[in-house]
């Protein structure tokens, strides 16, 4: 394919839907049926915070104790969601879509890119791509239940820090950007250990602060 | 930097912490600790190709291809 953002927003959809096949499965042999398995995708469409769902469910624990880590883990969304304003906009009905589109891999996608225009093209690329093999995935996974084996044998645990890492190494050319990234990891690994699942990603965010302020420090008067 | 320029550059920035955040956590996570296993060589794997600007496609098959034959191997 000719075009550099198609052809990673299918690769991005690709590694998505390969990931939401071991969602599929997990979830069914959690108790959850294939319709149930397959809203969740809909509506919830954020990897990770389904995936904590369901793992607390399948160790036993009921919605309550389910829902405050897998919201946890959605809320780096409201981050994203604000870093990428100049690339969603529209009327009230898409932003409400938009929203719903703002997730690791669109957020990634737009920034990796130059301008706004690309941006939000990428942003609508890798959307359509992951949301269409997300569902699909799912929907796979679910029907095919547990027949399918380990995820991990596969290694499907390794294609997404591979995806983030191949999305994050064009933004480390902007200023501050690198201190900024080993700030980020740093606190993500402190963290993992001690904080709920959710926090470290969270408060990775705040490797950012110095960096921002040394900036505004420099360009003062 | 003019301030609209200064805004995008302050916005995008905050994102690169948290991407470098996922990447990390994602290969060392073993349940609310810290893991090394077939994800860490998977990942170097990745790096080296996105270095040598491999299309994402074939950094994610390496990864996981990595990964996977490490695991098979017994070695992880």
């Amino acid at each position: 394919m000719k075009d550099r953002i198609t052809r990673d927003a299918l690769s991005i959809g690709l590694a998505t839907g390969v990931y939401a096949v071991s969602f599929g499965v997990l979830a069914v042999s959690a108790g959850f049926s294939v319709a149930q398995t397959c809203v969740m995708s809909l509506a919830a469409f954020t990897g990770a915070s389904q995936f904590s769902f369901v793992s607390v469910v399948a160790a036993g624990g009921g919605a309550a104790a389910a829902l405050p880590p897998a919201l946890l883990l959605g809320a780096r969304n409201g981050v994203y969601a604000l870093s990428l304003k100049r690339i969603l906009r529209g009327g009230w009905a898409g932003h409400a879509r938009d929203a719903h589109l703002v997730i690791d891999e669109t957020t990634a996608m737009a920034h990796a890119q130059d301008d706004p225009v690309r941006g939000r093209r990428a942003f609508l690329a890798a959307a359509a791509s992951v949301f269409a093999f997300w569902n699909a995935g799912t929907l796979l996974g679910a029907v095919a239940g547990t027949g399918l084996g380990d995820p991990r044998d596969l290694g499907l645990d390794a294609i997404f820090p591979a995806v983030f890492l191949a999305l994050l190494v064009p933004q480390l050319r902007r200023a501050g950007a690198v201190p900024a990234a080993l700030g980020g990891a740093a606190i993500g690994a402190i963290l993992l250990p001690i904080a709920a699942p959710g926090v470290p990603v969270m408060a990775s965010a705040l490797a950012a602060i110095p960096v921002l302020v040394l900036a505004r420090r420099r360009s003062a008067p | 930097m003019d301030p609209e320029r200064a805004e995008r550059w302050s916005l995008e920035l905050v994102v690169v912490p948290v991407l470098a955040a996922l990447i990390v956590i994602q290969t060392i996570d073993g349940g609310q600790r810290i893991v090394f296993d077939a994800r860490a060589p998977a990942l170097l794997v990745a790096a080296l190709l996105v270095w040598r600007r491999a299309p994402l496609l074939v950094v994610v098959l390496a990864a996981g291809a990595t990964a996977a034959l490490l695991r098979a191997s017994g070695a992880f």
